[in-house]
């Protein structure tokens, strides 16, 4: 069995008529005539002006880069020459130890109040040390900057005396009041401020603020991020502002509630070729949806759950047309005589002619849903800020759907939310970007991007033979407004 | 590539560059093709020529504009014929109707053992404005904005009236389901 159009496809389109001879060349001699002589000829003409264009482009070009080329050879002998020159420079800079560059790295930061320093090289004692030292960086100078670094301990003359010509600097005797507080066998650990001066190990430096952390941890607000990520926020600023001693401070928080809601924004379209050409009769269209999300921390990973309601919105802006075959009666023909101009006859009866109809339509398509969202989120901090992103799915409950589909007929049909599926049950694979603010140690405020698609599809006509079956995709996005309240391990919150 | 196709390749390019025997070469070939696509719109001997006169002008004249990489020579030289055949056609009488045309008869697979002259024949029976959509679309594979574009009317009418064509031939042929089926009784 075949289908009948694939088969009529084939037979017509492979359909061919031979020509007899004589009209074939009678019409290639018309066809020839019209061709050749003035159209020839600007053809050549055209193709020789594109080959001496082509050619000059191409000398052009070579000249250009032998030009460059010999200019090249200059300047990279120069450039050689200098090069030999500042590698020596290098050589000699090289030679000074470690310690020396510290030194000038800690300069930029010597208006730090508070700071702690340390010549120590062992990565435990440097724990240790930074552990005690900030039990008291916190009783002293609560909004220091704390930062690390490891400084091994190289006793070179030659480097000590350069440092003593660099501690000379103005800039550094500023710092020395500073520093002194603690100078008693106090250890440590400087900031560097800029990385290619200061190499350190990021792996040292982790347990150095990890240590930091637990030893402070008990001091610090109930704040998102989740613990796996507070090794780097306690050293932020946003930290050190909240941070008081005189304040019974609960431990971090493990989960945080977020009410969010806004609008949302749909656009359907068919999936396959079969239907692609309508797709440009449904337009996007904005909806509401809002719903709260649970946040929370397992296995070193930041999730959500929640629960949601949607209403995605597309409308439908089609023109209709129909034809109708009517028949009425008529004057079928008139007989006229040709001399005179006279009518001889008129013949009457059935007539028939085509009523043609256009309908513009303009109707909202809507789809409801409850949802229960799955996230996994990835957070960056900065200060008081907060910005990340969500990937998951939307595990959607059907309530609605009702809104208008062209039929292959190219017409207009109405369907309810009876005529879908009757599987109510819908996935929509999502992503968000979100940013927040941390207005408070247990609020943020935060505004999200988010995107899904689904699939909406209509397989069977469950009430209604003209209800066209199809599968199609729903496109949707949500700007959503939202505010969390993190609340500690224990279910009390802080106020 | 096939040897076909570059030898193809060669005459177009000979073609591009203005030579004669080329260009005659190419008309030869695809004469008979285009023949066959017009005649499916123009019945009448005299017009077909000046259709095809006027499709080869039009070929020759923009093969610099025909891309090897976006297919074959014979669909792209078929829709020019074609184009031809639909816009000349409006100043004329497009479809003729063909005499005795509702003498033929249906036989069980007529679309498939019908002679092609007769099957044109008896398609042609249909209303032109649904005959010339399903011939379009259906076999010439223009979408229904080119079709539309074409006919001067919008593409949800030509969307239409393909559904009604494809009724007509599902009624004549007694076809269901898309399958071709026995016809039990001759078409009257």
């Amino acid at each position: 069995m075949k289908n009948w159009e694939d088969l009529l496809r084939n037979r017509l389109s492979s359909f061919q008529e031979q020509g007899t001879p004589g009209q074939e060349e009678a019409l290639w001699n018309a066809i020839e005539s019209q061709i050749t002589g003035p159209s020839a000829a600007p053809a050549v003409w055209k193709s020789s002006m594109l080959w001496v264009g082509a050619a000059t482009l191409v000398v052009g070009l070579a000249v250009t880069a032998l030009y460059s080329t010999s200019e090249a050879l200059v300047e990279s002998e120069a450039t050689a020459t200098q090069s030999a020159q500042s590698s020596s420079d290098v050589t000699v800079n090289t030679e000074e130890p470690s310690a020396e560059m510290t030194i000038t790295a800690l300069e930029p930061s010597a208006d730090v109040p508070g700071e702690i320093r340390s010549t120590s090289s062992d990565p435990v004692a440097t724990l240790e040390t930074v552990a005690s030292s900030s039990e008291k960086n916190a009783a002293v100078a609560p909004q220091a900057e704390v930062q690390t670094v490891n400084r091994p301990s190289t006793p070179d003359p030659s480097v000590a005396s350069i440092a003593a010509n660099r501690n000379a600097a103005p800039s550094e005797d500023s710092r020395l009041p500073n520093a002194s507080w603690d100078s008693d066998n106090r250890t440590t650990s400087r900031t560097p401020t800029s990385p290619e001066k200061l190499a350190y190990s990021p792996l040292e430096s982790e347990k150095i603020a990890i240590a930091l952390v637990e030893n402070e941890r008990p001091q610090l607000p109930a704040v998102l991020p989740l613990p796996s990520r507070i090794a780097s926020y306690a050293l932020s600023e946003s930290v050190m502002v909240w941070h008081d001693s005189t304040e019974q401070i609960t431990p971090a928080a493990p989960f945080a509630i977020r009410v969010f809601g806004g609008p949302t924004a749909s656009q359907f379209e068919f999936r396959g070729d079969a239907q692609a050409d309508l797709n440009a009769y449904f337009h996007r269209n904005y909806g509401v949806g809002g719903g709260l999300m649970l946040e929370f921390e397992r296995w070193s990973q930041s999730f959500a759950v929640g629960l949601v309601w949607n209403e995605f919105i597309n409308h439908l802006d089609y023109t209709e047309h129909t034809e109708t075959v009517v028949t009425t009666q008529g004057i079928q023909s008139i007989e006229i005589n040709e001399i005179t101009g006279d009518t001889v006859a008129v013949v009457l009866g059935d007539v028939d002619g085509i009523s043609e109809q256009t309908r513009s339509v303009i109707h909202h398509n809507r789809y409801r849903a409850f949802a229960v969202p799955i996230e996994w989120q990835h957070h960056r901090i900065a200060g008081r800020w907060h910005m990340g992103v969500g990937l998951g799915a939307l595990l959607q409950f059907r309530s609605d759907s009702h809104g208008k589909m062209i039929n292959p007929e190219g017409l207009v049909v109405t369907y309810q939310d009876g005529d879908l599926t009757t599987s109510r049950i819908q996935w929509m694979t999502t992503g968000r970007v979100f940013a927040g603010y941390q207005f408070g140690p247990e609020w943020r405020v935060d505004l999200s991007l988010g995107a899904g698609v689904q699939r909406f599809n209509n397989g069977t006509s469950a009430t209604s033979s003209d209800i066209p079956s199809w599968e199609g995709r729903l496109v949707n996005g949500q700007l959503q407004l939202g505010i969390t309240r993190f609340f500690t391990p224990n279910g009390q919150s802080r106020d | 590539m096939g040897e076909s196709e570059r030898e193809e390749l060669q005459w177009i390019e000979g073609c591009k560059r203005g030579d004669a025997a080329a260009q005659r070469h190419v008309f030869g070939t695809l004469l008979p093709y285009l023949k066959g696509a017009v005649r499916r719109y123009i019945y009448d001997e005299d017009e077909i020529q000046d259709v095809l006169q006027e499709a080869f002008i039009r070929i020759f004249k923009y093969i610099d504009q025909f891309d090897p990489n976006r297919g074959r020579m014979r669909p792209w030289a078929a829709k020019i014929a074609i184009n031809v055949a639909i816009t000349e056609g409006k100043r004329r009488q497009r479809i003729q109707e063909l005499p005795g045309q509702t003498a033929l008869t249906v036989y069980p697979s007529a679309l498939e053992t019908m002679a092609l002259e007769d099957l044109i024949a008896l398609l042609k029976g249909m209303p032109s404005e649904l005959y010339e959509v399903l011939n379009l679309v259906l076999v010439d594979g223009f979408s229904h904005k080119e079709t539309a574009s074409m006919l001067s009317i919008s593409a949800e009418l030509s969307r239409q009236r393909l559904t009604r064509a494809r009724k007509w031939v599902t009624e004549r042929f007694e076809l269901s389901g898309g399958e071709l089926t026995p016809v039990k009784t001759p078409l009257s």
